[in-house]
């Protein structure tokens, strides 16, 4: 049995060994807190610096595109404006005098079709002419089949679209776009050997769905891509499925996988 | 010596008191952390104003702990629960509290005899709620340093009440750990005013 002041004793040791021990644990547990924090402002720092990566990369190639545009306008449709308007402007001198060169005037009409012919060109790597002109389901199959044609052995594509359903440039563009973009990785990345592409549309709803048998992404995996990496690809699919309020979602099976993507339309 | 200063150990836990912004207190609804708090500061000075009362009109001022030991946990509880996130709910730990209140109110002692029993599982379940939020990573500067010292008072305490008995019955006992004890209440009366008055300076 313990005399009182030796259980005193204990007793106030024992209270000193757990004062002693909290305050280490509060010490390391406000330490932890500071790491914590300054890890944090430091994924946060490097998202950051990403997204100004990714939006200057985005931002110059526009820069390169609008001065290509520019330089076309410049070389091309602009001397023979020039042409043109030279050649008008002697034929103007010309028949205040009263001479009429029907020379001058067809030659004028060359360079006023070349420069229209120049034009549809520019136009024709801007925006999918073909899409405008003969629809989604005509682009999407003409646009898929020239790009898996000489990858893969198989390629379908089936469509329930009715011929009188009308839709939007924007929808049209983007679902245009977003399979592009989708063909092209599944070929980059996939290797796969069989494609199939269908679009379908069902109570205002447009889903296109894209079935292979290559190498597959899970949702997940596609999340942690957008996320993680810096393809532009990728944030574009993300941004223009935004454009239309759709979404994608990927499937990965044991044999193939599947890239769905719905938007109401 | 030992009695001046149990006395002023008493008197200290007025002194957080003097330093509650009352504005805030009052706005229960956007503050309710500080409010809880206040209360809990307030339980703390009427135990201590109650203790004084009795040791000095019937010489036992057990009775008290009967009732403010499971007042205080709960606010205690409040407090915890408005920082942190835990699986077991509240209500989970208040019942128990509340079963053992009345084991030793009325089976394992009475009204003017300890309350060890409750009075353990109180720090017990303080201790095991406190350190999970030692663990996590929330909280403001203010609740942790309240929910930190509380842990660590009550951590401390456990030893002093598992041995209430002997202490209380042998006066050479509790003189020597009466002023450690006293010691460790000044010191949380101290940082419950410097965290009043660092939060009202923020």
């Amino acid at each position: 049995m313990l005399e009182p002041q030796e259980l005193g004793f204990f007793i106030v040791l024992f209270m000193l060994l757990t004062l002693g021990m909290g305050s280490v644990m509060i010490m390391l547990s406000r330490k932890n807190r500071k790491i914590k924090i300054l890890s944090d402002q430091l994924v946060k720092s490097i998202e950051d610096k990403n997204k100004i990566e990714k939006l200057g990369i985005a931002i110059s190639s526009k820069e390169e595109e609008r001065s290509t545009i520019a330089r076309v306008l410049h070389d091309d449709i602009g001397a023979i404006l020039s042409l043109a308007q030279k050649n008008l402007s002697n034929m103007k001198e010309n028949s205040v005098q009263g001479d009429r060169n029907f020379e001058a005037i067809s030659l004028s009409k060359e360079y006023v079709s070349e420069s229209i012919e120049s034009l549809r060109n520019i136009t024709k790597g801007l925006i999918p002419h073909y899409l405008l002109k003969f629809g989604l389901v005509k682009a999407l199959e003409k646009m898929t089949q020239q790009k898996t044609d000489s990858f893969i052995d198989s390629f379908n594509f089936k469509s329930n679209i009715p011929d009188n359903l009308l839709l939007s440039d924007l929808v049209m563009t983007q679902y245009f776009y977003i399979a592009s973009e989708l063909i092209t990785n599944l070929l980059k990345h996939s290797g796969p050997t069989s494609i199939e592409m269908t679009l379908t549309f069902d109570s205002d709803h447009l889903t296109m769905k894209i079935t292979h048998n290559g190498i597959a992404l899970s949702q997940s995996d596609f999340e942690l891509l957008a996320s993680d990496s810096d393809s532009i690809g990728l944030g574009n699919i993300l941004y223009r499925l935004s454009l239309i309020n759709g979404e994608i979602i990927y499937k990965k099976f044991e044999k193939n996988g599947t890239m769905e993507i719905n938007a109401k339309v | 010596m030992v009695n001046f200063i149990f006395y002023m150990t008493l008197g200290s836990s007025g002194i957080p008191l003097f330093f509650i912004n009352y504005k805030r207190f009052i706005n229960f609804r956007t503050n309710r952390f500080y409010s809880f708090f206040v209360m809990l500061l307030m339980a703390r000075f009427l135990t201590d104003l109650s203790v004084f009362v009795l040791e000095k009109t019937i010489h036992n001022s057990l009775p008290t702990f009967h009732f403010s030991g499971p007042v205080q946990f709960i606010l205690i509880l409040e407090l915890f629960y408005l920082v942190g996130r835990f699986k077991l709910k509240k209500s989970f730990f208040i019942v128990i509290a509340l079963v053992f209140s009345a084991l030793d109110l009325f089976i394992t002692s009475n009204l003017f005899d300890s309350n060890v029993l409750s009075a353990l599982y109180h720090n017990l379940a303080i201790i095991f709620i406190g350190f999970r939020i030692f663990l996590s990573h929330e909280g403001t500067k203010f609740e942790r340093l309240i929910l930190e010292s509380i842990t660590i008072y009550y951590a401390v305490l456990i030893f002093y009440i598992y041995f209430f008995d002997e202490t209380t019955y042998s006066k050479e006992l509790m003189d020597y750990i009466m002023v450690f004890v006293c010691s460790v209440i000044l010191v949380l009366n101290g940082i419950f005013t410097y965290s009043l008055c660092l939060n009202h300076k923020n």
